[in-house]
C-alpha cells in the first residue's frame, strides 16, 4: 500500500529526514518510535503533505501512485488520514460543520453517493459510540476548550466518519489519561480491517499495549535504525533509547 | 436663526474636511466627492422594476420605513398607522433637544439640508415587538443622486425596540448620501440598532451617523454590517450620561475590488459604573481598504468603568490596507479597560487541517472566513436578518459574486 524509498526532507534548511525506507501493506500496524527530535512527527507529516517540509531526495508510493505528487486533499480523500499531534483549535467552526464537507468529498472520490443530512446524522450517531464522544461536543467551536481526551477522541472520531485506508496516528496518546488512551486505542482497533493500514507514531511503549503492532520501526536522526516486533518496543520500554543512540553513533 | 440655518453657517465656516482632517484622513471623501454638486436638486424618487427587489427590500418583516434617494415614499412604507407609537414630524424644537451638533462637517451638512426624516417615540414602558426598518434605497439614471436623510428615536423610559437601517443602491447608481440617526435611550430603556450595506456598489459614497445618549440602566447594542460600497464612513458616537448602562457595539467590513470602508467609533463614559464592549472585524480583499478608528472616553467622574475593544483584520492579498487606530483617553483612575487589534492572513495551521480532512482550499478558505463572520453576525438578534446576511456572506466568501 505505502513505499516509501530513501525519503529525505528538510524544514527552513533543516534536514530532518536522511533517507527512510519503509514499506506497508493493507492490514499491517506499524509503530514508529524514537527519541525526541528523531523526525518521527515529520514524517507524519510528510506523508499527510504538508507544505512547510521540502522533500529532497527518494520517493514515496502510495496505491500505485506517485503520494508526493498529490495536494493535501488529493491524499486525504484517497484514503490517508492524520491524527494530529495538536489538533488546532478553530474559532466558530464545529465539527459537524466541515465534516460533512469532508465525508461527501471522500466519497465523491471513491464514487460514491453523497451522503444527505439524514445519513449524515445516522453515521454520525453510529461513529460517535466508538469513541464514547458527545453530540454538544461535536457542535462546539472545534477543540476549542476542549480536555486533551475530547481533543484526541475527536480526531479517532473523525477518522471513524471518513473510514480511511491509510491512518497516521501521530502521537495519538500524548495528553492522554489511562481511560482516554483505552476509549481511544479501542476506537482505533475497531476500525482496523485487512483492507486498511495504520501508522502510530509514539514515544512511549504504552500506547501499543492498546494498539498492538505487528512492526515496530525506531527512528533516529532522520533513519530507520533498527526495525522488529513489538518486542522490540517493551525492550525500548525497558532500556530507554540511549542504547539505540550509543549503537548507531558508534557506527558513524 | 433656524437650526438648519445655524447648522448651514457653521458648515459653511468649516467646509469639508482637508486632507489634514485628523477624522477623514484616511477616508478622502471630499476628494471624492469632486464630481457631486452638493446644491443639487432632489431627484426623483421613481422605483424601478427588478427582479428579487422586494426581498431585497423587504427580507425581513416589521414596520417599514423606505426613503427613495432621500425622499420618504409613502407608496413603499408600511401603513403609519400602524406604527404602534407615536411618529411624527422633525420639529424645530426636536432638533434642538435630540440632534447636538458635533465638529464633523458631513453631520453639519446633513443637519442643514436633510430632506426628510421622522421622528419616533416608544411609550413608557412599550416593549415594540415588530423591528422597525429603515430602508434606504438608491436609484436612477444619469448624474449622481445626492441624499440626506435623518431620524430621530426617543425610547422611553424601561421600554424597547429594534431598529434596523438598510442601505441598498440600486444598479451602480454614483449617490452621495449622509444619514443620521438620533437616539436617546431613556433609563431602564433598550435599543438594538443593525446597519447593513448588502450591495457592491461601485459608486456609491456614503457618510453615516448615530448618535447614541443612554441614560440611566439603559441598554444600547449596535450591529454594523458593512458587505461592500465604494466609499463607507459610519461614524458611531454613543455617550453614557449615566450610571448603569451597558453599550455593545460590533461591527463587521468586508470591501473588495478597490472600495473602502471606514468605521470611526466613540464611546463617552461621562458617568461612574457602565460598561461598553467593542468588538470590530474585517476582511479586505483585492485591492480594497479598511478602517477602524475606535475612541474610548473615560472621564474623571466615570470611575468603575468597564470598557473592552478589540479589533482584528484578515487580509486576503498583499494589496489591501488597514488602518487600524484604538484610542483610549483616560482620565479615571478606578477603570478596567483594555483594546487589542490583530490584522494577519488565515492561520495556515488551520487550512492544512481542514484540507487534510479532505476539503479543498477554496472551501477551507471558506469556512474559516465564514466562521470570522460569525462572531459578529451571531450579534444580530433578528433571525431573518441574520441568516440573510448568513446567506449573503456564504455566497460572498465562496467568491465574490453576488
Amino acid at each position: 500500500m505505502l513505499k516509501i524509498n530513501n525519503l529525505h526532507a528538510k524544514v527552513e534548511e533543516k534536514n530532518i529526514l536522511n533517507g527512510i525506507d519503509l514499506e506497508i501493506k493493507a492490514g499491517e500496524v506499524h509503530a514508529i518510535m524514537g527519541p525526541n527530535g528523531s523526525g518521527k512527527s515529520t514524517l507524519a507529516s510528510v506523508l499527510a503533505g504538508k507544505e512547510d517540509y521540502e522533500v529532497t531526495e527518494g520517493s514515496v508510493e502510495y496505491d500505485g501512485a506517485d503520494l508526493l505528487e498529490m495536494n493535501v486533499e488529493e491524499r486525504a480523500r484517497k484514503g490517508i488520514f492524520l491524527a494530529f499531534q495538536y489538533p488546532v483549535e478553530i474559532p466558530g467552526v464545529s465539527t459537524t460543520n466541515f465534516l460533512k464537507t469532508a465525508v461527501n468529498q471522500v466519497r465523491e472520490s471513491r464514487g460514491q453517493e453523497a451522503l444527505d443530512a439524514v445519513a449524515f446524522l445516522k453515521l454520525m450517531k453510529e461513529k460517535m459510540k466508538l469513541v464514547e464522544i458527545d453530540q454538544a461536543l461535536l457542535s462546539r467551536s472545534l477543540n476549542e476548550g476542549f480536555s486533551g481526551g475530547e481533543k484526541k477522541r475527536n480526531e479517532i472520531f473523525q477518522m471513524a466518519m471518513l473510514g480511511p485506508k491509510l491512518a497516521i496516528l501521530d502521537e495519538t496518546d500524548s495528553g492522554l489519561d489511562i481511560d482516554a488512551l483505552r476509549i481511544v486505542a479501542n476506537g482505533v482497533n475497531a476500525l482496523k480491517t485487512k483492507d486498511n493500514a495504520t501508522i502510530v507514531v509514539t514515544h512511549y511503549q504504552r500506547l501499543l499495549d492498546y494498539i498492538v503492532p505487528d512492526f515496530v520501526h525506531v527512528l533516529y536522526k532522520g533513519r530507520i535504525v533498527k526495525s522488529g516486533t513489538k518486542d522490540l518496543a517493551f525492550e525500548l520500554e525497558k532500556k530507554g533509547y540511549d542504547w539505540i543512540k550509543e549503537e548507531v553513533d558508534a557506527t558513524v | 436663526m433656524t437650526f438648519r440655518e445655524e447648522a448651514l453657517e457653521r458648515f459653511r465656516q468649516t467646509g469639508l474636511p482637508s486632507k489634514k482632517s485628523e477624522a477623514y484622513k484616511y477616508s478622502p471623501i471630499s476628494g471624492a466627492l469632486k464630481n457631486i454638486d452638493l446644491t443639487g436638486d432632489a431627484r426623483s424618487n421613481e422605483v424601478p422594476i427588478i427582479d428579487g427587489l422586494p426581498e431585497r427590500l423587504f427580507h425581513t418583516e416589521g414596520h417599514h420605513i423606505v426613503f427613495v434617494n432621500g425622499n420618504f415614499s409613502r407608496e413603499l412604507s408600511s401603513d403609519y398607522r400602524q406604527i404602534p407609537f407615536e411618529a411624527g414630524n422633525l420639529t424645530e424644537t426636536f432638533l434642538r433637544q435630540h440632534c447636538k451638533y458635533n465638529e464633523d462637517p458631513f453631520a453639519l451638512l446633513n443637519h442643514s439640508s436633510f430632506r426628510s426624516g421622522f421622528l419616533f417615540k416608544t411609550g413608557p414602558g412599550q416593549q415594540v415587538e415588530a423591528p422597525v426598518i429603515i430602508t434606504h434605497l438608491f436609484s436612477g439614471n444619469g448624474g449622481p443622486i445626492q441624499s440626506h436623510v435623518k431620524n430621530v428615536f426617543v425610547v422611553q423610559k424601561n421600554s424597547s425596540i429594534q431598529v434596523v437601517e438598510n442601505f441598498v443602491a440600486l444598479d451602480n447608481v454614483e449617490v452621495f448620501d449622509t444619514t443620521s440617526l438620533h437616539c436617546t435611550v431613556e433609563e431602564g430603556a433598550s435599543m438594538e440598532h443593525y446597519i447593513t450595506h448588502t450591495e457592491k456598489n461601485t459608486n456609491q459614497i456614503h457618510v453615516g451617523f448615530s448618535n447614541v445618549v443612554q441614560k440611566k440602566d439603559s441598554r444600547y447594542r449596535n450591529v454594523t454590517v458593512s458587505l461592500d460600497g465604494k466609499m463607507i464612513r459610519n461614524n458611531l458616537y454613543v455617550n453614557l450620561e449615566a450610571e448603569g448602562c451597558h453599550t455593545d457595539l460590533y461591527g463587521l467590513y468586508t470591501p473588495t475590488g478597490k472600495n473602502h470602508i471606514d468605521n470611526y467609533t466613540t464611546v463617552d463614559h461621562r458617568i461612574a459604573n457602565s460598561s461598553s464592549n467593542e468588538l470590530y472585524k474585517g476582511i479586505i480583499d483585492d485591492q480594497a481598504s479598511g478602517v477602524f478608528n475606535g475612541r474610548i472616553f473615560v472621564r474623571p467622574d466615570a470611575q468603575n468603568t468597564n470598557a473592552f475593544q478589540s479589533n482584528k483584520n484578515i487580509l486576503l492579498t498583499e494589496n489591501v490596507t488597514v488602518h487600524a487606530k484604538p484610542q483610549l483617553e483616560i482620565w479615571a483612575d478606578d477603570v478596567k479597560c483594555s483594546h487589542g487589534c490583530t490584522s494577519g492572513q488565515l492561520d495556515d495551521a488551520s487550512l492544512f487541517y481542514l484540507c487534510a480532512r479532505g476539503l479543498n482550499k477554496q472551501q477551507a478558505r471558506a469556512l474559516l472566513l465564514k466562521a470570522f463572520t460569525s462572531e459578529v453576525i451571531n450579534e444580530i438578534n433578528i433571525v431573518p436578518l441574520r441568516e440573510r446576511l448568513d446567506k449573503i456572506l456564504e455566497t460572498k466568501l465562496l467568491k465574490d459574486v453576488y
